[in-house]
């Protein structure tokens, strides 16, 4: 639970190419791993949190979408995740923020993962998931440049499954 | 300027004009562009400049030279250069833009060709559980790609634990259900057998293929919690054994959906204050579900303990009427009963109350007060005001906190009466939400055709050259204060190629409505919202969104209504 002190204090970030941020500390900790180092680092506020996987212009993004999220309620407990209902929909916002070339959107999943915003990693998780929703295996091979690795045994037995979803 | 009068002619004319001017500058500058060859990384803005720069520098000397007449035309075709270089600049920029475009998605694709595999496996479960959630069609096409997303595919229980078992597919189901095994709980199981699949998969039914279900329902129980049967397929022979099936315990059952085409009732017509029993499989009666909370039934009300009832907060009761031919048999008095036994009961959803006089005889019904309901949503089919007074005397519920109701347009004159009785600060204090839908009556022009269908094919029939037809119309499940809910209009483009035999079903329309719908995840085509956070004022852009002239709507509705 955050104090009235935790929403007025300011958390320095350092990116791996050596850049600074400065920002709440409401809005970094929709970061689970900079919401646990700053409790591991106690009441130092001088003391940056280093990213070492995270560069600024992903960081910058990341940022943007906590700073929209940063009232949004705490994220669910860990155990609860199984019972997460998988949808595509995609918040009105979120859908807008996430409009970005395949470069920053392969960068802002890895960094959410990293990070450990959940929400952040869904966002990205579904845009990626709407890519290759109800296409067919040759379309993901060609989409995303994957080696068909099956032997031709497996591949009749793929054959097979594929009659499992027709006349739904 | 003449086309002949290129820049580089301007800049001829004017060095044979001037002797004196340096003219090196630009023989270097004709050189480079002459050499100029493209290479990535390696722009030549600078050239574009030098350019333009020697073409102004030119300009400002022949200034120093005076203002003398002979000098006007050479200063006038180097500001026609200067302008026509000026256009050429802004559509190179144009044609940039493109390219940087076109050059970002190749990158991008590029990109992500490379990159992609380098995401962790735990990333990849994860869109693929977005992706083949509940979609089976997804779950395949995933794991058909390669070893190592078939690996991750196959990993992931809950992209297979919802398993549709059709016709005698149940080498399939076991298939899945054999991939869902890690995940304990929450196997979704649903059974759509038609009452007759011999029909369907051209093959004899035989009683023991019902068995192999059984069997099969009775292999997971333990871990099912979500369970869907068609009962009709069940419908058995008296030499049939079922006994070994009728003492099922579903454990961590929380959602059943009991379904039938046609629900009879075997009890006396005139016991109206008893539970109506219907003829029908039931050895489903005797099943253990110690958790049920949400139970669902189509055409019937299932036959199930009391104890088992008692604990229910969600009830759905689905009955099916077509042209005013109810598929179940049931009376208020019987409904009231039946839903009596659930004191628990928080959500209750009837679809479709059909208000013939067949359901409501004469006898008085006591009320029945369901002080645990919070949501109730019923959809009318055929209005009639005392009717709809008896039912909602019924079935008092004074914490209701959410209401939705669905009704016909004949409704319209009874509004303010309906309202003001039912749905009052006194009889429904807690209430905070409201859905409200009033469906125009447009069939009372022809009993069983849609009017967007008589237009639609009277045009695409009758004339053989028409290409374009635009058609707006409320559908039928609109209501009438011009918020759409459902396809508004149609375009048919290029009409002469529309196949005729495309269209030979008479509700072709409301068939292609479904699968625009489809497409759209049930999409509504277009409403007005107003956000209370936005402030006081009805923002302007929601206003135009409004298609439909209200009053007259209404009033037509309310003319005709008592026909």
């Amino acid at each position: 639970m955050s104090t009235t002190e935790d929403k007025t204090r300011k958390v320095k970030l350092v990116t791996s190419d050596n850049e600074e941020f400065e920002v709440d500390w409401e809005v970094a900790t929709r970061s689970v791993l900079i919401k646990h180092m700053l409790e591991d680092i106690g009441e130092s506020e001088e003391q940056a949190i280093p990213l070492p996987n995270v560069t600024a212009n992903v960081l910058k993004k990341v940022l943007e979408w906590c700073e929209h999220h940063r009232k949004d309620p705490e994220p669910a407990p860990e155990s609860s995740d199984d019972n997460r209902k998988r949808t595509l929909e995609i918040g009105d916002w979120d859908a807008k923020f996430i409009q970005v070339d395949q470069e920053m959107l392969f960068e802002i999943i890895l960094a959410a993962n990293y990070l450990d915003i959940k929400a952040l990693l869904d966002v990205g998780c579904k845009t990626v998931a709407n890519m290759i929703k109800g296409k067919q295996p040759e379309e993901i091979r060609k989409m995303f440049n994957i080696v068909n690795d099956f032997t031709p045994e497996e591949e009749a037995q793929i054959k097979k499954e594929n009659e499992w979803a027709e006349d739904r | 300027m003449a086309e002949s009068q290129s820049p580089g002619k301007s800049l001829i004319l004017l060095r044979e004009t001037l002797s004196g001017i340096d003219n090196i500058a630009e023989l270097e500058l004709g050189k480079a562009m002459r050499n100029l060859v493209y290479r990535a990384g390696m722009g030549r803005l600078s050239d574009v400049e030098s350019y333009a720069g020697l073409i102004a520098n030119a300009a400002e000397r022949l200034e120093l030279y005076g203002p003398t007449p002979r000098f006007h035309s050479v200063l006038k075709a180097a500001m026609e250069d200067i302008q026509d270089m000026r256009t050429q600049v802004a559509n190179a920029l144009v044609d940039l833009d493109r390219t940087i475009g076109d050059l970002g998605r190749q990158l991008s694709d590029l990109f992500i060709r490379g990159n992609f595999v380098r995401f962790p496996d735990e990333i990849f479960a994860l869109i693929f559980e977005f992706a083949g959630c509940e979609d089976l069609r997804s779950a395949i096409n995933i794991s058909g790609v390669c070893r190592r997303f078939r690996n991750i595919a196959l990993s992931i229980p809950r992209l297979w634990n919802h398993i549709h078992l059709r016709g005698d597919r149940i080498g399939e189901a076991t298939a899945q259900a054999e991939r869902s095994k890690s995940h304990t709980l929450g196997l979704s199981l649903a059974i759509r057998i038609p009452s007759r699949p011999e029909d369907v998969y051209g093959r004899s039914s035989s009683a023991d293929y019902r068995f192999i279900l059984l069997d099969f329902v009775r292999t997971h129980a333990l871990r099912v919690t979500s369970l869907e049967i068609n009962l009709d397929y069940f419908e058995s022979g008296a030499d049939v054994q079922w006994s070994k099936y009728s003492t099922l315990s579903f454990p961590f059952l929380i959602s059943l959906k009991l379904s039938m085409e046609r629900g009879y009732t075997i009890q006396d017509p005139d016991d109206i204050d008893g539970v109506p029993q219907y003829d029908h499989w039931r050895e489903y009666r005797t099943w253990d579900f110690p958790v049920l909370r949400t139970l669902h039934s189509v055409n019937f009300l299932p036959e199930i303990s009391a104890g088992t009832l008692s604990k229910i907060k969600t009830f759905i009761l689905e009955v099916e009427v077509d042209s005013d031919d109810c598929h179940m048999e049931w009376t208020l008095p019987g409904l009231v009963r039946y839903v009596s036994q659930m004191p628990s009961i928080e959500d209750l959803t009837i679809s479709s109350l059909d208000m013939l006089n067949e359901h409501f005889p004469a006898a008085n019904v006591d009320p029945l007060i369901m002080a645990s309901l919070r949501r109730l949503s019923v959809n009318v089919t055929n209005y009639r005001k005392s009717h709809f007074e008896s039912f909602f005397d019924a079935f008092e519920a004074y914490n209701l906190h959410a209401l939705s109701i669905n009704i016909r347009s004949e409704c319209i004159p009874d509004l303010e009466w309906m309202t003001r009785k039912f749905w009052n600060t006194c009889r429904c204090r807690n209430l905070t939400d409201v859905s409200f839908i009033i469906r125009p009556r447009f069939r009372y022009w022809c009993d069983t055709i849609n009017p967007r269908s008589i237009v639609v094919n009277h045009f695409l029939d009758g004339f053989p050259n028409f290409q374009n037809i635009y058609f707006e119309c409320v559908a039928d499940e609109n209501h009438p204060f011009g918020f759409s809910s459902g396809l508004c209009a149609m375009r048919v483009k290029n009409c002469s190629l529309v196949d005729k035999w495309q269209r030979v079903r008479k509700d072709w329309i409301s068939n292609m409505e479904v699968l625009y719908r489809r497409g759209r995840d049930g999409e509504l085509d277009r409403c007005l919202v107003w956000d209370g956070v936005d402030g006081r004022m009805i923002p302007q852009e929601a206003v135009t969104e409004k298609t439909v002239n209200t009053e007259k709507d209404i009033c037509f509705w309310r003319e005709n209504s008592n026909e």
